[in-house]
């Protein structure tokens, strides 16, 4: 007699593949039906879990800063939010420039003109302004390309080894749009021609947190609610995910009984039953 | 971690949805920090005019991230320690997000007139003719769905490439890998909650956190104020423990 510790775990060969696939009735059910298995096993290089070379904002000095007020010498107290600042006023800009879809060219430009028109202003330079969201964003984003057609896939690598791997792809792999516009007298490399998608992975975002010295201070792992917790989680995605209500797991351990008996209904009946399908009910132990 | 996903304008207001975001909250962070927005983890922005017609690989790519962070782990610096290094590891605690939220998740569907349209049990409609609108049985109960179910739906590809004619209105393969890293496995059922008010308070993230986690209050306490000064009077003779072995018994 099986323990009940088999009905605890979903085995998907126990369902669809297996001894009872040679009666007949089942074998064109079977035919239709194919069955894939993705192994999530991680990279061997990207198994360690130092992801990537640590960027620390802290350690990098950037020469622009966004709490100086924009027009210095008025005030000399700390700018407050009644105060215009580098900050706010690259908000306001970044702001203007996509709403009326203006190139950064030209966004230097009116740059230089306030600059020149007055002169003891702080306006930043836009290369400075690349500079600062490249150090902001650097190490913390990465952005993937979309198939342009349908969002079929995102031409990325998985970490793991049976995840997809499409990065050097030229067309997707599904529906086989391009990826790519053609170069241009603007870009003379090719462009992306799907959505973007801008991903900050955990590790980054995570460890930008960590670095605050208030939310670190609660980030340590309170053993007393993780325990309880997980052992809920253990238990309840145990009962319920794998086996389902008690409802359903009685029916598959009829179901799982049917099979068996069918199968065990083609052999000899040990005990010399007249009808072989009864054979699971009257069979005996060999050593008996 | 407590993971939801939402559209939003971006940059104009009386725009339509220009970018999807996908956010979680710390449930380790104390109960009046973890939802405010500047504590809130962004996890993806999905550019565009539009929201995208298929999101299984952005939901796959965020789903692998997780995974991540639960098998291996990433090395960080702890500030409170003196930036100390120690491995963090990450579980997704639940998925939360408004009605379009999670119906591009889970790929379940956003109207109450599919053939399923609960993604949590079993009621089928059929098509009125007469109402011209599908309705639904009014019987007591349905037999709910099961996590297993949905692991079997997306183990098994027909021909067709669905399980049935009605296929149930959900792909939950983006999913198939947190269900095979976690110890335990991955709930698709009870580890959701569509939050119809996600705009407003994000009440389904917010006290499924609050459960997990507690709802402790580390706002500092305001200064004590003495209001009964007879408390701070200092017994000139206090009560000894021998005095406390020795007393006798009153009767």
């Amino acid at each position: 007699m099986e323990s009940d510790d088999a009905d605890f775990f979903f085995d998907p060969e126990l369902e669809y593949s297996g001894d009872d696939s040679e009666l007949p009735g089942v074998v064109a059910a079977h035919e239709a039906v194919a069955t894939r298995f993705v192994p999530w096993v991680v990279k061997r290089q990207h198994s360690s879990p130092y992801p990537c070379t640590a960027v620390l904002l802290s350690t990098v000095g950037t020469t622009l800063d966004l709490n100086q007020p924009f027009i210095a010498g008025i005030f000399h107290e700390p700018a407050t939010g009644a105060h215009v600042t580098v900050g706010r006023f690259l908000d306001a800009t970044t702001r203007w420039q996509s709403r009326n879809k203006i190139s950064d060219t030209a966004l230097g430009q009116m740059f230089a003109l306030l600059q020149w028109t007055v002169p003891e202003a702080a306006v930043p330079t836009v290369r400075q302004v690349t500079y600062l969201v490249d150090q902001v964003m650097g190490g913390g984003v990465e952005v993937h390309d979309a198939c342009p057609a349908e969002d079929c896939v995102l031409f990325r690598d998985s970490e793991f080894e049976g995840g997809q791997q499409y990065v050097t792809l030229q067309r997707c792999p599904e529906c086989s749009a391009s990826r790519y516009k053609g170069a241009s007298g603007a870009s003379p490399l090719p462009v992306p021609a799907g959505r973007l998608f801008m991903h900050l992975p955990l590790r980054f975002t995570l460890r930008n947190i960590m670095t605050s010295e208030e939310l670190a201070a609660q980030m340590p792992i309170d053993l007393t609610v993780l325990l309880p917790l997980c052992t809920v989680l253990r238990y309840h995605s145990r009962s319920l995910s794998h086996t389902g209500t008690p409802t359903e797991k009685v029916a598959r351990r009829e179901a799982q009984r049917r099979v068996e008996r069918r199968r065990l209904g083609r052999q000899a009946c040990p005990a010399g039953a007249a009808d072989g399908r009864y054979g699971v009910l009257v069979r005996r132990s060999p050593t008996v | 971690m407590v993971c939801s996903s939402d559209g939003a304008p971006l940059f104009d207001l009386s725009a339509k949805k220009s970018a999807v975001f996908c956010y979680g909250f710390l449930v380790n962070v104390s109960a009046n920090e973890r939802t405010k927005l500047e504590n809130a983890i962004v996890r993806g922005i999905v550019c565009g005019p539009q929201k995208p017609k298929r999101w299984f690989p952005f939901q796959l790519l965020l789903n692998e991230d997780l995974a991540l962070m639960y098998v291996r782990g990433a090395r960080m610096p702890d500030a409170s320690r003196g930036m100390e290094e120690f491995t963090m590891y990450c579980l997704d605690l639940f998925e939360t997000g408004d009605l379009p939220g999670i119906a591009a998740t889970f790929s379940t569907v956003e109207s109450a007139g599919a053939f399923h349209a609960c993604d949590k049990c079993h009621a089928t409609g059929h098509k009125d003719q007469a109402l011209n609108r599908t309705v639904f049985p009014a019987a007591g109960s349905f037999p709910p769905r099961t996590s297993a179910e949905y692991w079997r739906a997306t183990q098994t590809v027909t021909e067709s490439g669905r399980e049935s004619e009605h296929a149930f209105a959900t792909d939950t393969s983006a999913f198939e890998v947190l269900n095979s890293v976690y110890s335990g496995g991955f709930d698709v059922v009870d580890r959701r909650g569509t939050d119809l008010m996600h705009h407003v308070s994000g009440v389904v993230g917010k006290r499924t956190a609050h459960l997990a986690a507690g709802s402790r209050n580390t706002n500092k306490l305001p200064p004590a104020t003495i209001t009964k000064p007879a408390l701070l009077k200092v017994n000139p003779k206090p009560t000894t423990a021998k005095q406390i072995l020795t007393a006798k018994r009153k009767t």
